[in-house]
């Protein structure tokens, strides 16, 4: 048996930066509908629901499936059924596609978001895109199919997506007990779900004094189907940047805190006014550090003349791939298994950006810097690869076309003794 | 009312075997099993349909060859079912008695009821049975039929088994497409083989059944005659050759046969070093594989296996109720050793299930993949018996409380 590392388009560039944003099934529409507002690249929505036609806007384009099949009733919380749908109509979905990165935004509890999104993304990495994938899990009180429908969903996508970032309906529930209204509680998720995507809209568009960005994201996420959490907070004033901390160590999306402990990566990404203060960046790259012991830390900041006296802050945390600790024990078997060394840790803050006090550190366009920045990524990237490149999704043998049979995190399929790290030998 | 003499057809659209069998009910109520086909299952993954055209010429195959043997023509069929949408889960209905003071009538409990039901159901799932196990009144006493007690409310409990109504419908779709006959009912196949196996005795004193399936693991548990838990994992046989496959490095055909020639659910220590002769199939070129790595594999697929059953059972409470021990059934069951790990797992007793109160070949009969057909029979014998009062979770005894209905 030859196991390898799928085979990575070459078009799929971070130098193409063309962001594209899609939300697949009613939530997914709708929080992409939320964000349109402020985001300047193309935005699209993928449903099966024809009522949700009354709300679509003009300025958002939008893709219709199983019209005829389910006589616009849609699938019933049928992730398998809302799947066949779509993959009998791929073409209407790939005249969508292009290069570039695409922001995919799904419920993942229902029927169409969990059952669509993989196959949206995979046919966005056909195209030579970059896929990061904003999915929302459920709320517990929503019952035990769409728990399992939200499981599966996320394993399929981790294989068909450059990157997964979690984001817990449930998890807003927690930490607000006293919203009882079914209503408050989903407009505040919503208000935190939009939030994320909106920082990481942000950081991937608007130009940035230190570049932390697409190809930072792409050398990350690359063959390696990592999975992550997300989480934006702002403030202002004295203490701004201490206090934007606080928030963000307690945001309902990192939560339990051993997301940020056991963190294989970490990006975060400020934006201020132009009194942003190097020794601000300077303290979240401490803290971060601190909090993040395992965690390769990569900080990135922009400037918004319009932002003045506030500070905005992006904080991903990325888990290690779930393949690697497949891919260790699969290439030889009867070789030793152990972890792969962890990166060391790195801040593009220091290696990437311009000595304080450069004066072109005050302009916008960093053009030429950027470029630099983007050669020397591209070489890391290289670098990068090749350590990855024995990178093995997990084998599943016959079951490879299944669904999935998950339970607490391992996909029961692969075999067990992988799973269990033992040595035949 | 229910004839002696019926003819009954259950049908199994198994992830390794498609199976019918033709059973009739004798006067004492005595199944005797009159004819059974098979196909070899090409279009099923983890028990469920996916390609509905190979899976009709399999069933085509199964439902002639069975009518055949029994020479009978078959119109109807009662159809085992099951999968990873499946949820088997027990649910609550309360009611409140409008005015105080006043016996709780029959209407009462069928509402109580049909509010558990309407609990357990979301959009797009479809109940495939329910089970009322026993009410509550005021909160305090527990009634097997509360009927004619003085309360102000009353709390029903009820174990339901649904599943995705699609999903449901590509099954019967695919048989209905493939041969003119009608799908009487849809019948969990766990629930189904629990029925083949299990006495009334035992189903009264306490006992679990599990059906150890190609891609698939049914359980159900009965005590004091009715079913008070069940459920699917949707792991079986194909794991375990899937993972020697794997880990000896060799294809899967192989890896089957190495399973049934050498297989074993414990590592025995002598096998530590041997390695395997030549198999029936093995080519000339296949090399001979270290049996010690085979059993490790093996024992360990097969202890994580029972291990997550035992989980699920343990959290019923149904590793302490059953006294009469776990049956084992479904090819599985033919696994050297699984006895004794499961025992070792649940302990409790382990046991070959066999088929029970039933009459027909021999071969037929010992066969542990032939419990969910044989139990889909008995399941149509109990429910016609019970047909004259088609009622909502109306209960007889010997029909264990299982009543249905379509939720759509
Ligand atoms: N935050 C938020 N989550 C939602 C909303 N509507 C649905 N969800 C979540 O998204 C999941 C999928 O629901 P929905 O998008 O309506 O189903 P689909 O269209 O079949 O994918 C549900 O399980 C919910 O957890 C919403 O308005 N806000
Ligand atoms: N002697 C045996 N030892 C171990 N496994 C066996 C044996 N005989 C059959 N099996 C396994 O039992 C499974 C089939 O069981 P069966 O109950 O017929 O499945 P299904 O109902 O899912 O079609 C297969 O995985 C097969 O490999
Ligand atoms: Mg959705
Ligand atoms: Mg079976």
């Amino acid at each position: 048996m030859n196991f390898q590392a799928p085979e990575l388009a070459p078009a799929r560039s971070a130098h193409d930066r063309s962001v594209s944003l899609c939300g697949v099934g009613r939530a997914g529409a709708r929080l992409v509908r939320l964000v349109a507002g402020s985001f300047s690249g193309s935005a699209w929505t993928v449903d099966t629901e024809s009522e949700a036609k009354s709300q679509a806007t003009e300025d958002i384009g939008r893709v219709e499936l199983g019209e005829r099949t389910t006589r616009g009733l849609g699938c019933g919380g049928d992730a398998a059924y809302a799947q066949r749908i779509a993959e009998a109509e791929v073409a209407r979905i790939q005249s969508r596609m292009g290069p570039g990165l695409l922001v995919l935004v799904a419920g993942i509890g229902g029927g169409v978001g969990a059952g669509i999104s993989p196959v949206v993304a995979r046919l966005a990495r056909e195209a030579g895109a970059i896929v990061v994938a904003v999915v929302i899990e459920p709320y517990e009180f929503e019952g035990g199919l769409r728990q399992r429908n939200a499981e599966q969903c996320l394993i399929t996508l981790q294989g068909a997506c450059d990157a997964v970032i979690r984001v817990s309906n449930q998890a807003v529930a927690r930490l607000n007990p006293e919203l009882s209204a079914i209503q408050e509680l989903m407009d505040l998720a919503d208000r935190h779900v939009a939030r994320v995507i909106s920082g990481l809209l942000g950081l991937l568009q608007r130009s940035s004094l230190v570049p932390v960005g697409l190809a930072e994201l792409e050398r990350w996420a690359r063959g390696r189907q990592a999975q992550g959490v997300a989480a934006f907070a702002e403030a202002e004033g004295a203490e701004r940047i201490q206090r934007v901390w606080e928030d963000l160590i307690q945001h309902p999306f990192l939560q339990p805190s051993n997301r940020l402990t056991d963190a294989g990566g970490t990006l975060v990404h400020v934006m201020g006014g132009p009194d942003l203060r190097m020794d601000e960046l300077e303290w979240v790259q401490r803290e971060l550090r601190q909090r993040c012991p395992r965690a390769q830390v990569l900080v990135g900041a922009g400037v918004d003349p319009e932002s003045t006296g506030k500070v905005q802050v992006f904080l991903l945390a990325v888990r290690d791939g779930v393949g690697l600790t497949a891919a260790t024990n699969v290439p030889g078997l009867e070789s030793a298994g152990g972890r792969p060394t962890p990166a060391p840790i790195k801040t593009l803050l220091f290696e990437d950006a311009p000595p304080a006090g450069d004066s072109r550190m005050v302009g916008l366009d960093l053009a030429a810097e950027s470029r630099e920045a983007r050669n020397r990524s591209a070489q890391a990237a290289r670098k990068a690869q090749q350590q990855q490149f024995n990178f093995v999704p997990p084998w599943t043998g016959r079951f490879d076309s299944a669904e999935g049979t998950l339970h607490q995190g391992e996909n029961l399929d692969e075999p067990t003794f992988v799973r269990r790290g033992v040595k035949l030998n | 009312m229910f004839e002696p003499g019926q003819i009954l057809i259950g049908l199994e659209i198994g992830t390794s075997k498609v199976c019918a069998a033709v059973g009739e009910v004798a006067e004492g109520g005595e199944l005797n099993i009159l004819g059974l086909g098979q196909a070899r299952s090409r279009g099923v993954r983890k028990g469920e349909v996916f390609d509905a055209e190979k899976a009709g010429e399999d069933i085509r195959q199964a439902l002639a060859e069975a009518e055949e043997m029994a020479d009978v023509t078959i119109e109807s069929i009662y159809l085992a079912v099951t999968g990873r949408h499946l949820e088997c889960a027990n649910f609550r209905g309360v009611h409140t008695i409008p005015t105080v003071d006043r016996a709780i009538d029959a209407e009462d409990v069928q509402l109580a009821l049909r509010n558990a039901k309407y609990q357990s159901c979301p959009a797009g799932a479809e109940i495939i049975d329910s089970v009322r196990q026993d009410f509550l009144v005021d909160d305090h006493a527990v009634y097997e039929n509360p009927v004619g007690v003085v309360g102000a409310r009353i709390e029903a409990r009820v174990h339901v088994i649904l599943g995705h109504a699609n999903r449901l419908a590509t099954s019967r779709q695919a048989v209905e497409a493939a041969v003119p006959v009608r799908v009487e009912k849809t019948v969990f196949s766990g629930l189904a083989s629990a029925l083949a196996v299990l006495t009334t005795e035992q189903k009264q004193a306490g006992a679990i059944v599990v059906d150890l399936g190609g891609g698939t693991t049914e359980f159900a548990f009965f005590h004091q005659g009715l079913l008070r838990h069940s459920g699917i994992l949707a792991v079986g046989g194909d794991h375990v050759s899937n993972d020697l496959a794997y880990g000896l490095r060799v294809p899967l055909s192989r890896a089957e046969e190495l399973k049934l020639a050498h297989g074993s659910a414990l590592v025995r220590k002598e096998n530590s070093a041997a390695m395997s002769g030549p198999t029936a199939g093995a080519g000339l070129t296949d090399r001979p594989v270290s049996l010690g790595k085979l059993e490790r594999i093996m024992s360990m697929r097969w202890e994580e296996t029972l291990e997550l059953l035992a989980l699920r059972l343990r959290a019923a409470d149904a590793l302490r109720l059953a006294t009469e021990g776990v049956f084992l059934c479904g090819g599985g069951a033919r696994t050297p050793g699984i006895e004794e790990l499961a025992q070792r797992i649940f302990q409790l007793p382990v046991h070959r299930g066999i088929v029970q109160s039933v009459s027909g070949p021999a071969t037929v009969l010992e066969n542990p993949e032939f419990a969910t057909p044989i139990g889909l029979v008995r399941y149509g014998a109990m429910r016609a018996k019970q047909r004259p009062r088609p009622r909502l979770f109306s209960r007889l005894t010997s029909f264990a409380g299982l009543t249905s209905r379509r939720s759509s």
